[in-house]
């Protein structure tokens, strides 16, 4: 009952305490975690470390994947940290000059194809982990995304087809999740904004549960990008998903408002 | 379009049929074991692993294997798709846009499926479409929930049995590939009772006064698949649901 890429819908209240002295500010902004934490965990997330069960949402919504970096930078600024290739920079480029010439290349989820990895999980929607047996799903409420981590340590099987999420293996490092992520195709982007790949993208994630001074708890996701005809090297962006125990997902249906319906395998936007 | 709301849901957290029994899922104990997680208590029938119907694409029939009792309203409407259909107009199907099934005919597509169950909720995970429904246990699904394709759904255990409950549908789907038809009063009761580790027998109520004079129960028997791997099926890429 959604439509397409409505980023906003999903984002928090804009912060309160705006205005005033910085330490003011800074006091709202704790005080309103805080709350939240205290809400958010009256239906408590799973006290094992190892144990993701249940519904995390991220914050807010940025559409762009940048590394890691020692201070906060803005998108613009950050850009300068990714090590793209020439190919990558001018694929790029290219996706700037289009949005800002108002033609923006639609990426797979404007035409309600699955995400692709990592663009999915910069999605400001709700996700729940389900484990079972060798196996974590992974529901995203976002165009009813699916993801299945195959934790039985078996290689993907000689077969496995391309796809938009790929095949995913995963293993424990400690307390980590450790996710790895290839047999993409190449109808995907990085993310919304500018990023590509093709199909020698691995995705490498990492997922750690902790707890914030708030009394809140979240998953930190370390998400490790490889693909060495978009990038000189691997790199390493993050997601921060706090415990969500006051939600469940919603019904999610990017097809009953899907505008760019292909007709006779051709896309037709209007 | 639907805002999201995060508060409609507390009317559903989880109720528990008993105690969690933490289970490790397998043996190793290496920093590479799968860990421990909630598994439905001791003597709750366990419904995780992969399934198929047994006869897809069915068209409904009750359990003594007549035509469902349709009002005269309902009579209309299956005569017109079945017309549209006949004459070629696959269009006036809703999954042929790749629209979600609806309950019960999300059961009966041609594709297996994964049920995952917990403490927390048990969970149909569909190959098709990669459509899931995420049910959390309880019983009395909120009536005044939005309408949505697959209805708002809350299970629970009837003895050995596994109930759902959906209400909320909208009046988008079919309930089956002939075209049944339904609308917004519709009601589903689910069961699900393993005849043994293999087998599911099942049954779905359907009561919708406006569509069918009485409520109506069908039977299908679900088979695991055990060594099958859900594949990515995007509709939108197919249409062939």
């Amino acid at each position: 009952m959604c439509t397409v890429a409505i980023a906003q819908e999903g984002a928090p209240t804009p912060p309160q305490g705006q205005g005033g002295d910085p330490a003011a500010r800074a006091a709202a902004r704790d005080k309103r975690s805080a709350n939240e934490a205290a809400e958010w965990n009256k239906n408590p997330a799973p006290q094992d470390p190892r144990d993701f069960s249940g519904v995390w949402w991220t914050r807010g919504y940025d559409r762009t994947f940048r590394p890691l970096a020692d201070h906060p930078m803005p998108p613009g600024e950050s850009a300068s940290l990714l090590p793209m290739t020439p190919l990558e920079a001018a694929s790029r480029q290219h996706h700037l000059d289009m949005e800002k010439a108002g033609t923006p290349i639609a990426d797979a989820p404007t035409q309600c194809f699955p995400h692709g990895i990592p663009r999915l999980i910069a999605s400001p929607y709700p996700v729940e982990f389900v484990y079972s047996p060798g196996l974590i799903t992974m529901l995203h409420e976002v165009a009813h995304n699916v993801r299945y981590f195959h934790m039985d340590g078996k290689p993907a099987p000689a077969d496995t087809p391309r796809t938009f999420l790929g095949y995913s293996v995963g293993h424990w490092e400690g307390n980590t999740l450790v996710i790895v992520t290839d047999h993409f195709n190449d109808r995907t982007q990085i993310d919304e904004e500018s990023l590509s790949h093709g199909l020698q993208l691995k995705v490498t994630e990492r997922m750690t549960k902790f707890t914030n001074r708030f009394g809140g708890v979240e998953i930190r996701n370390l998400i490790t990008i490889e693909d060495p005809e978009h990038f000189t090297k691997p790199w390493t962006a993050e997601r921060l998903f706090p415990w969500r125990g006051d939600t469940h997902l919603a019904e999610y249906s990017c097809e009953e408002n899907n505008r760019n319906a292909p007709i006779n395998g051709i896309s037709v936007a209007k | 379009m639907k805002l999201r709301n995060s508060l409609g849901a507390l009317a559903c957290l989880p109720l528990l049929t008993g105690a969690p029994v933490l289970a490790a899922a397998d043996s190793g104990s290496s920093a590479d074991a799968a860990p421990v997680f909630e598994q439905p208590p001791a003597g709750t029938p366990n419904f995780t692993g992969k399934w198929a119907i047994s006869k897809p694409g069915a068209h409904l029939l009750t359990a003594n294997g007549s035509e469902p009792p349709l009002t005269a309203a309902g009579k209309a409407e299956y005569a017109r798709r079945q017309a549209a259909l006949k004459n070629g107009d696959r269009k006036i199907d809703p999954v042929s846009t790749c629209l979600m099934h609806g309950i019960p005919r999300l059961l009966y597509a041609p594709y297996p499926f994964l049920i995952l169950q917990t403490t927390r909720n048990i969970n149909f995970v569909h190959e098709v479409n990669h459509t899931y429904r995420n049910i959390y246990w309880g019983t009395m699904p909120p009536t005044d929930a939005d309408p949505t394709y697959l209805g708002s759904a809350l299970a629970h255990f009837d003895g050995k049995t596994l109930v759902i409950d959906s209400v909320a549908f909208n009046d988008l789907t079919w309930l089956d590939y002939s075209g049944l038809p339904h609308g917004e009063k519709l009601t589903v009761e689910e069961r699900y009772t393993l005849s043994n580790p293999q087998t599911v027998n099942g049954s779905v109520t359907i009561t919708d006064p406006d569509f069918y004079t009485a409520p109506w129960t069908t039977r299908f028997t679900l088979k695991r698949q055990p060594g099958m791997d859900l594949k990515e099926s995007v509709c939108m890429d197919t249409h062939q649901m």
